[in-house]
This record gives structure tokens, sequence and C-alpha cells, in this order.
């Protein structure tokens, strides 16, 4: 059986790398943004942001030292597996996504005037279903990565 | 869906290490191969079975 493999723009080490580097970066972003919030005394909002960078620091080294073991098995970055994993776990995000919209829209509309809700701007609600279906798609990888795929 | 890879796996004397690398597939995906909590392609079924020397029927036990 002649299977095709499909091109890839460089190699998984350079790959991993890449990932590393634009998680690092993500994460120093987050610390950056914690202190303008601690300077100006917003105790909650730097907090918050610090825990994001941690939450995020402490799977980036779950990831190095994932890819660690990797490299030193030689096995391959992806497979077939990991691509369902992702495939499914983007699908259940995107319908999630879908809903999240929806009650963020119903939220800045109908809650904010019919029920008095604190208002909310309209940039902090497309941060929001950002980092909502970010949230989601990790939440559901780690399900299927848990349970399988059938 | 049951599977006797792990059987047939052991009794080849090969490690799951091993087979992941014989097909190409990360060792995870072994793992879940062996508890029957994947559904691999039929290539990939098709490679694990020539790895451990069978055939595909012989691999996997299919419940009704």
């Amino acid at each position: 059986m002649v299977i095709k493999m499909r091109k890839r723009c460089c190699s998984e080490r350079t790959q991993t790398l890449m990932c590393i580097a634009v998680s690092a970066a993500v994460v120093a972003t987050f610390l950056v943004l914690a202190v303008p919030y601690w300077l100006k005394g917003d105790f909650f909002g730097a907090v918050a942001t610090g825990l994001i960078a941690l939450f995020l620091l402490v799977g980036l080294f779950w990831f190095i030292k994932r890819e660690r073991q990797r490299m030193k098995e030689r096995l391959p970055k992806d497979d077939e597996m990991s691509r369902r994993v992702k495939e499914k776990a983007g699908y259940y995000a995107f319908l999630a996504s879908i809903w999240t919209t929806l009650g963020l829209m119903w939220y800045a509309g109908t809650g904010v005037e019919e029920f008095g809700f604190p208002a909310i701007l309209p940039r902090h609600v497309a941060a929001l279903a950002l980092a909502i279906v970010a949230v989601l798609w990790a939440l559901f990888w780690a399900y299927f990565h848990h349970r399988g795929v059938e | 869906m049951k599977t006797r890879i792990k059987e047939l796996r052991e009794k080849s004397g090969l490690t799951q290490e091993d087979l992941a690398r014989k097909v190409g597939v990360r060792r995870e995906t072994v793992i879940y191969l062996e508890k029957g909590r994947y559904n691999p392609s039929l290539k990939l079924a098709h490679d694990v079975a020539r790895a451990l020397g069978t055939k595909i029927d012989d691999l996997f036990i299919f419940e009704d």
C-alpha cells in the first residue's frame, strides 16, 4: 500500500520550537499585562492576569516535557489519532462558539437594556468570545485525548 | 470493540514504543489502540497487523 505523505513546511523540531516560542511570548505578554494592573492598584486584574500566565506556563512546561520525551523516543509529533482528537475538539469548540456568541449578543443587547446587567464593551465581547472558544477547545481536546476517539 | 494487539505485541516481544516506531505513530496511540479506545484507519490497522505478523481480522474482536 503506497500512501503519499503530506509535505510539511518545516521539520518537526522546528515546528515544536516555534510552538514553544509562541507560547513563551504569550506567557510573557500576560505577565507584562499584569504590571499596569498592579501599578493602578487593580489587585484583582493583576492576579487574574498573573494566574492566566501561570496556567499557561504550567501547560508550556508540560508540553516541553512531553515533546522532549517524544523526541528521545524518536516518535512522530502528530499521527492520525492526535489529528482526529484535534479535529473533534475543533468541531465541538466551533459549535460551542456559536452558542457563546449568541449568548454574548443576548447579554450585550437584551441583558443590558432589559435586565440592567452591567454594560460590556464590544472589544471585551470579542476578547471574551475568543477566550471562551480557546478554553473550550482545550477542554474538549483534554476530554477526547483522555477518553479516546472511537 | 476489543483488540488482541497487546497480546500479540507481547508475544512478538515488542514494547509499545517499538510498535509505535514500526507503524509511525505516537506511543499514546498504541496505548489507546490496545485499550480499544481508538478506532484506527484501515491503513493503520493494516500496518499494525503487518508489524505483528498477522491479519487485520485477528487484531480486532467486534462485539454486537
